[in-house]
């Protein structure tokens, strides 16, 4: 049946290798067709989605999943960029992240995240977070077309 | 006013009373005097108008004898008789008025006589019948009673002009005394205005010293108060500083921490998910202890967070109803209750003035407890009741538990205490530490009395009317939110209480 729907171009901005491992294990478990793609910070997350070097060739992201805790450009600063700028603002933004202080969630939407995911402590409600994610993406939602492709 | 400047008072008035009583005195003294030498001159003075007079008709007197003499016209014998009546009138009249002086007295009997006698040889002189020699013989002592009489009459003069001239003098004198007096009056009445006065500088003079001493004194009070104040304003800054520093640590540490523990629970869950069937039973074991292990790390966190976010969790206090909140913390205990078919009985309790939610909290602690120690041979009861101990509203949970032994009493409410093996009775140990310390936010007091294989009572405190103040009012949480920047108080909370739930 996954035929029926487009592979997923996935940008991870998260610095964490192990949270990466962790994201791209429960993706590959999954087995839906994905293409994932990791930057660790924030400055490389926006050279990416405007193909600067050394990102020239790569394809604009259907999805981003951002962690708020990266080093260099903070992850809301990352997101206030992409949802600034014209070239990158109707890409849906999932915020993915330990932090569930309110502050936090308050400002990720009005800075225009698209939705906001706590990283469950339990590894069974982690790979069910994950995956709801992918069906939701995949599934259930229209995405728009890319604007920039390689 | 002092002790010295009263007793100068006090001899001012003493001084201008006495000198007041003794010149109205001497006034009065002087009054008389002047009135008795006054009327004594008067009295003279008539004494020698009255002579005058006397004299003026004895010459009258004298011209009308000499006149009968000559010839005797019946017109002068009727003048002389007449003036004969007159000065013998006059006489009389002098007479009375000198009866009471015996200066003049005497002189004026005299006068009286010889004008009496006068009077008869008058007739006899006038007795046509008489020789002539005889008359002549009368006529001649007659003058020499005349003479007699004017001398007299001259004395009592030049007397009542002595004793003019005499009180004269003395009127004279005693109106010397009085303008003495009247000036030394008015010398004293300046003296005393001065002395006054110079008192009354005195009295201003200390009055305004004593201010000026009350008003330092005011001044050293208020610069040791403001200073006082500012030393607690450092301390209290000082205490928020530690406070917020304190915050962002557990924040941050709670955070930081909980990101290692959930990649290893995450890697071996990972491992066991991946590698089923390829492992031996120990391998799983393995695994199994250490995902359980991290679990406990992720709990021991969660609960550290909890406990210290109470503080800085700063609910409303408002008034809140002890039964609802003790109902309230039962119903979330509802699943375990069913299960060990437990009993939890609360008390119609009364309302007090707290957090709602943090109270809640420790109804659901000591509940939970008594859950957690229940007595494998009977069913759980446990009774919540209130009672008023000392002013204090005293809220006492009983159970019918495995209880302890008392002397662990006090230690059990400390972080992380515990009297049983993990393995027997889960938990961190956390939540009598967090019931004692939201206890002692509202000003309350927790303690517990048990006996092993009975069960145990475990009581709070609370004022009954709430405690005295928030234990952070808006102000402190403004500071501190100002002075960290990033730091949301509220987020805390949630976060402790998600783990501590779970």
């Amino acid at each position: 049946m996954e035929h029926q729907y487009q592979p997923l171009e996935i940008l991870v901005i998260d610095d964490s290798p192990g949270d990466v491992g962790l994201l791209e294990a429960a993706f590959q478990e999954w087995q839906m067709v994905n293409n994932v793609n990791v930057v660790e910070d924030g400055e490389q997350a926006i050279q990416y989605l405007l193909q600067e070097e050394p990102y020239r060739d790569v394809t604009q992201p259907d999805l981003i999943l951002l962690d708020l805790n990266l080093p260099k450009k903070d992850g809301k600063a990352v997101l206030a960029e992409i949802k600034v700028d014209e070239r990158t603002k109707h890409i849906p933004v999932v915020v993915l992240t330990t932090s569930n202080a309110e502050k936090d969630i308050l400002e990720s939407y009005r800075l225009h995240a698209n939705c906001y995911i706590t990283k469950p402590v339990h590894m069974d409600d982690f790979f069910q977070k994950i995956h709801a994610i992918e069906d939701f993406w995949m599934k259930f939602v229209q995405l728009p077309p890319r604007q920039i492709s390689a | 006013m002092p002790k010295r400047l009263r007793k100068k008072a006090k001899r001012v008035h003493i001084i201008t009373i006495v000198m007041g009583a003794v010149l109205a005195i001497g006034v009065s003294i002087l009054a008389h005097q002047y009135r008795k030498h006054q009327s004594e001159i008067t009295y003279s003075r008539n004494v020698i108008e009255s002579i005058h007079l006397f004299s003026l008709q004895l010459s009258e007197l004298a011209i009308d004898e000499k006149a009968v003499l000559i010839g005797t016209p019946d017109a002068q014998l009727d003048s002389l008789r007449q003036h004969t009546t007159a000065i013998q009138k006059r006489a009389e009249q002098l007479l009375a008025l000198t009866a009471k002086d015996a200066l003049y007295r005497s002189n004026a009997r005299e006068i009286h006589r010889l004008i009496t006698k006068s009077a008869r040889s008058l007739d006899i002189i006038l007795d046509n019948n008489q020789e002539f020699s005889k008359v002549m013989a009368q006529f001649e002592r007659r003058s020499a009673d005349v003479a007699n009489m004017i001398n007299l009459a001259r004395d009592i003069e030049t007397k009542a002009r002595e004793e003019i001239f005499l009180h004269e003098e003395k009127l004279r004198n005693a109106e010397s005394i009085l303008i003495i007096v009247f000036i030394g009056l008015i010398g004293m009445t300046f003296l005393l205005t001065l002395w006054g006065a110079k008192l009354y500088e005195g009295y201003a003079e200390v009055r305004e010293s004593a201010n000026l001493a009350m008003e330092e004194m005011n001044q050293e009070l208020e610069k040791r108060v403001q200073l006082r104040t500012s030393e607690l304003q450092e301390a209290v800054r000082e205490l928020k500083r530690s406070n917020a520093d304190l915050e962002r640590f557990a924040y941050s540490a709670s955070h930081d921490l909980q990101e290692p523990i959930r990649l290893i629970s995450g890697y071996v869950s990972m491992l066991s998910r991946k590698y089923t069937g390829k492992l031996d039973e120990t391998a799983n074991q393995y695994i199994q202890y250490a995902i359980n292990n991290a679990q406990r790390m992720q709990d021991l966190i969660n609960d550290l967070l909890s406990f210290s976010s109470i503080h800085f969790e700063h609910g409303v206090f408002r008034e809140i109803s002890l039964s609802d909140v003790a109902r309230l913390a039962r119903t979330y205990l509802d699943v375990m209750i069913q299960e060990y078919q437990a009993t939890i009985e609360i008390d119609e309790l009364p309302s007090i003035v707290g957090d709602k939610h943090q109270i809640e909290r420790v109804f659901r602690g000591l509940f939970s407890n008594a859950i957690k120690f229940r007595h494998p041979d009977r069913p759980l009861l446990v009774q919540v009741s209130s009672k008023i101990v000392n002013e204090e509203l005293v809220i006492s949970v009983k159970d019918n538990g495995i209880g302890f032994d008392q002397k662990h009493a006090d230690s059990i409410f400390e972080l992380f205490a515990r009297l049983h093996p993990r393995g027997r009775f889960p938990g961190t140990g956390t939540g009598l530490a967090i019931a004692r310390k939201v206890v002692e936010l509202h000003d309350g007091r927790i303690w517990v009395a048990s006996t092993p294989n009975t069960g145990s009572v475990f009581s709070f405190s609370l004022p009954i009317k709430g405690p005295d103040s928030q234990p952070w009012d808006s102000d402190v949480m403004d500071e501190i939110e100002g002075e960290s920047g990033h730091w949301d108080g509220t987020s805390i909370p949630t976060s402790g209480n998600s783990g501590h739930r779970r």
